[in-house]
């Protein structure tokens, strides 16, 4: 996972939006991704426009008392949408 | 040779029988869902119970000191022909599209097998609705559903409430029709496995019922007006979910879910998904939109006591 580059999310997935929650399907998959509050603003983040260092960044901004942990946080939920196919890095 | 029909969550199955042994069983084990004649059953079955096996009826013949049998002095005659063996076919036997699917000496272990392939059956071809592995009650209107995976603890739980007064809707199978909010069971006996017998017998005396129930090593199917004499059955609003795990030797867990995570929950109990349009996904999701929903880890059925009554109280207000 490089990111300096820019994730996108893949089309076709399901979404289900529920409070604060989502939870993503794609149909020709059988798992199901929950995403808690901060999963589902890094998802809404990844629309290929700005690289992950800068979600990170907008996200510290935005919530900074959690500044100790949100870069692993992110990171880990950008590690777990690539890794169920959710999403793509592309080059900046 | 009679034909019974099997309908549940839009599907079917029929059922032929010669004779009332064969029809007493399939009453015992389907009697709610017995319906008239459908279009298209999607699997057929013969049952056929053979109550004891006919004797061998056959004859000696008696061979006569004759030189023709045998030839010279000192060759012994040609033995007699054996008698056929006296029938071992097993008297218990079940036949799905033609093919033998089932044979037997236990007639529980044919009632087991029947619900367990019939309702196989029904589920995959269910459609129209939501079809959850999950058991289900209700009290004072209320329809309290329980999903979870085989051996999670439903039936376990189920049967203890029943005893407490609860209304026993099923064990295995709850169908949610489109643009419903109902609870629509598949009402069978109770499927006590030997874990739940462990646990039930602590409290409750299944021995006093054995003339009521089916049982076997591997099984008790057992009707629920043995634990609840008043069950009466129905088709309330589902208004709780609870996701039940027994663990004797975890820590008491009583925790509601967000409705995120109870739509995740939801989803892998949901068993018709392929025949949904998007899989039921956003027909689950909107169930959890309005209906709470909790994770149960429990030890002790007095732990589940603590927390359920006051819920049930407060939804059906």
């Amino acid at each position: 996972m490089n990111l300096s580059h820019k994730p996108q999310r893949k089309k076709d997935f399901r979404l289900e939006q529920i409070d604060d929650e989502l939870l993503l399907y794609h149909p020709g998959q059988t798992n199901i991704l929950y995403c808690n509050q901060t999963a589902s603003l890094v998802w809404q983040l990844c629309d290929g426009q700005q690289t992950g260092e800068a979600i990170i960044k907008l996200l510290s901004e935005a919530y900074s008392e959690h500044n100790d942990t949100l870069k692993s946080d992110v990171e880990a939920v950008l590690q777990q949408f690539l890794d169920n196919n959710a999403i793509e890095f592309r080059p900046a | 040779m009679k034909r019974a029909y099997v309908t549940f969550a839009g599907s079917s199955v029929a059922l032929d029988y010669p004779n009332k042994v064969e029809a007493d069983l399939i009453n015992f084990l389907f009697q709610p869902h017995l319906t008239a004649e459908t279009a298209s059953p999607q699997a057929h079955y013969r049952l056929q119970i053979d109550p004891k096996p006919a004797p061998y009826r056959g004859c000696v013949q008696n061979f006569k000191n004759s030189d023709k049998l045998g030839g010279m002095r000192g060759e012994l005659p040609p033995a007699p022909p054996s008698p056929p063996k006296i029938s071992d076919r097993p008297p218990y036997r079940l036949f799905r599209n033609d093919k033998l699917t089932y044979s037997g000496q236990d007639k529980a272990a044919l009632a087991e097998y029947l619900l367990g392939d019939v309702c196989y059956q029904l589920a995959y071809h269910s459609r129209g609705g939501l079809l959850f592995h999950a058991a289900a009650l209700s009290q004072q209107g209320v329809g309290l559903m329980l999903p979870g995976i085989s051996g999670a603890g439903k039936s376990t739980l189920t049967s203890w409430l029943l005893s407490q007064g609860f209304n026993y809707l099923t064990d295995e199978l709850v169908f949610i029709p489109h643009k419903s909010q109902n609870i629509h069971p598949f009402t069978r006996p109770l499927n006590l496995k030997p874990p739940t017998k462990t646990v039930l017998t602590q409290f409750f005396n299944l021995e006093a019922h054995q003339n009521d129930s089916l049982s076997s090593q591997q099984v008790i199917l057992l009707p629920p007006t043995c634990l609840n004499p008043n069950n009466r059955l129905s088709q309330p609003p589902l208004k709780l979910i609870i996701f039940p795990h027994y663990n004797p030797t975890s820590n008491f867990v009583w925790r509601q879910l967000t409705k995120g995570q109870a739509g995740l929950a939801l989803m892998e109990c949901l068993v018709n998904a392929r025949n949904l349009p998007e899989h039921g996904f956003p027909a689950v999701a909107d169930i959890c939109r309005h209906i709470p929903a909790y994770h149960l880890t429990y030890t002790h059925f007095e732990q589940v006591a603590t927390q359920l009554p006051a819920i049930m109280t407060e939804l059906s207000a």
